[in-house]
């Protein structure tokens, strides 16, 4: 979440994963519960982003069953957070409800306290656009 | 001890004080059993179905289905759930490996560690011995010839290595099994004698030849690659080629492997920016030629970048106006150039 004073947001990361913070009023300005369409859907998966060429995933694990969800994206550039780019249908949101751990066999564990996140992919330039990495 | 119900709705919440006595909860396909001695809870029984489990803090977890005793785990004396040090402390039946079952005990050593695993099929042959002194891992079918042999230490846990194995992952579930980044793999067809699986394992990716399913394969640092790519070697690949890869994880592996000075040491390049940490921000020549080149860049932004877990090099394309190194990993992080330039910027705060 930003600071009033300087525009630094805290953020975690494993590999290519980004996982920023969310308070409740950007919740809803990204996933509105009054809106006319859904802008997320749930997932019933617990992988976050599969690599293309090895197959290595970045799984959520939790100590309880169902303590942590994972939506994505109905369509590709939905508005995103303010100064961030726009949101790509690679990445989710997670919402967790007791702290998780982003486990990949690569990369150290990344224990992740109770909270939202937006889970962005790091991107790369393209010439024509950016695009998110692929791995 | 408390007695506590929260969320039954306003004024219908409560507490009480509890010394001794029993509680018992029930749901739709639950049944809870507490006993209190002395304000503190001393036995919980869970009962689902045909499955009962019964836990005794500082003693013993038993669960049971039907009548027969599945899984018991014994506790270090004068803790909650430590594991019993110096002997077996658990025994679970019913575990599948290789398609049939069998039981798993665990021992642990005298200072509390998870120290040694037995697999037995129920036809009394053993599967494996995992420990954590042994460098290499037998796993044998349960007609007694070998299925898998594992070069490496295994990482014994609360969970086991059977129900840990899967063969439907491309590292069969070894990643999660394995002790240390580095293992070989040998798998051995239903013969015991015919090899179908072989491969190194560095820094938890495949490398080098592998045969898989008895196919001759060629990895990278985890990345499947051509035969021809693999036996040409890093002398004979295109620098230009090889930064220009679409795939990062590939083009990592290659950049690896060729090693980030031999390649800008081929390439015309200059450096625009350094940070403490190793990484540059580079402007690299595009190296395009012929007509086919209008509209494209004929200079290439490079951010170079070391993974804190991996410690790889990778290099990530950036906007060709981009100036800084600060700003060009801003940049991948999805913050938008008109915001970097305003002072926004991700602090990480944890990083694997």
């Amino acid at each position: 979440m930003a600071s009033q004073n300087d525009k630094t947001r805290k953020a975690f990361r494993q590999g290519e994963l980004l996982f920023v913070p969310l308070n409740a009023e950007e919740m809803e300005t990204l996933n509105p519960r009054n809106a006319s369409y859904p802008r997320w859907n749930k997932l019933q998966i617990n992988v976050l982003r599969e690599g293309e060429t090895t197959g290595h995933k970045h799984e959520v694990m939790t100590e309880t069953p169902g303590t942590a969800t994972l939506l994505a994206p109905v369509s590709t550039l939905l508005r995103g957070l303010p100064d961030m780019d726009l949101i790509g249908n690679k990445d989710r949101m997670l919402v967790a409800q007791e702290p998780v751990e982003v486990v990949h066999p690569e990369h150290r564990p990344l224990k992740l306290p109770k909270g939202i996140f937006l889970v962005v992919v790091q991107r790369e330039y393209d010439e024509i656009k950016a695009r998110r990495i692929i791995d | 001890m408390y007695l506590v119900s929260r969320y039954a709705g306003w004024g219908r919440s409560f507490w009480f004080n509890m010394d001794s006595g029993i509680v018992d909860a029930h749901t739709k396909d639950e049944h809870l059993h507490i006993k209190v001695q002395n304000s503190l809870i001393v036995e919980q029984t869970t009962q689902r179905k045909d499955e009962c489990t019964t836990l005794r803090y500082g003693q013993h977890r038993t669960t049971r289905k039907g009548n027969k005793t599945v899984k018991q785990e014994y506790f270090q004396a004068g803790t909650l759930q430590a594991i019993r040090r110096g002997g077996l402390w658990k025994r679970q039946t019913g575990i599948s490996l290789c398609g049939n079952e069998g039981t798993v005990e665990c021992y642990s050593t005298s200072g509390g560690a998870y120290g040694k695993e037995i697999f037995k099929y129920d036809n009394g042959v053993v599967g494996y011995v995992a420990s954590r002194w042994r460098k290499k891992l037998h796993v044998i079918r349960s007609d007694g010839k070998r299925w898998m042999v594992i070069q490496g230490q295994a990482s014994l846990n609360r969970g086991t290595v059977a129900a840990r194995l899967d063969l439907k992952m491309s590292d069969l579930g070894l990643s999660s099994i394995m002790r240390g980044n580095s293992w070989n793999v040998t798998v051995y067809d239903t013969d015991g004698i015919t090899v179908v699986t072989q491969g190194d394992v560095k820094n938890r990716q495949k490398q080098g030849k592998w045969l898989e399913n008895g196919k001759q394969t060629y990895y990278i640092s985890g990345v499947q690659v051509s035969r021809e790519l693999y036996e040409d070697g890093p002398d004979k690949w295109d620098a230009h080629e090889v930064l220009s890869i679409p795939n990062a994880q590939l083009r990592c592996s290659l950049l690896n492997r060729m090693g980030y000075d031999k390649i800008l040491e081929r390439v015309k390049h200059k450096v625009v920016d350094v940070s403490n940490d190793g990484g540059q921000l580079l402007e690299v020549e595009a190296g395009l030629t012929g007509d086919s080149i209008r509209g494209l860049d004929k200079t290439m932004r490079l951010v170079k970048v070391i993974c804190p877990s991996t410690k790889q090099t990778y290099v990530l394309r950036v906007p060709p106006q981009i100036q800084s190194y600060q700003q060009a990993r801003q940049w991948t992080f999805g913050l938008r150039e008109a915001s970097i330039r305003d002072g926004a910027r991700l602090e990480l705060v944890k990083e694997t």
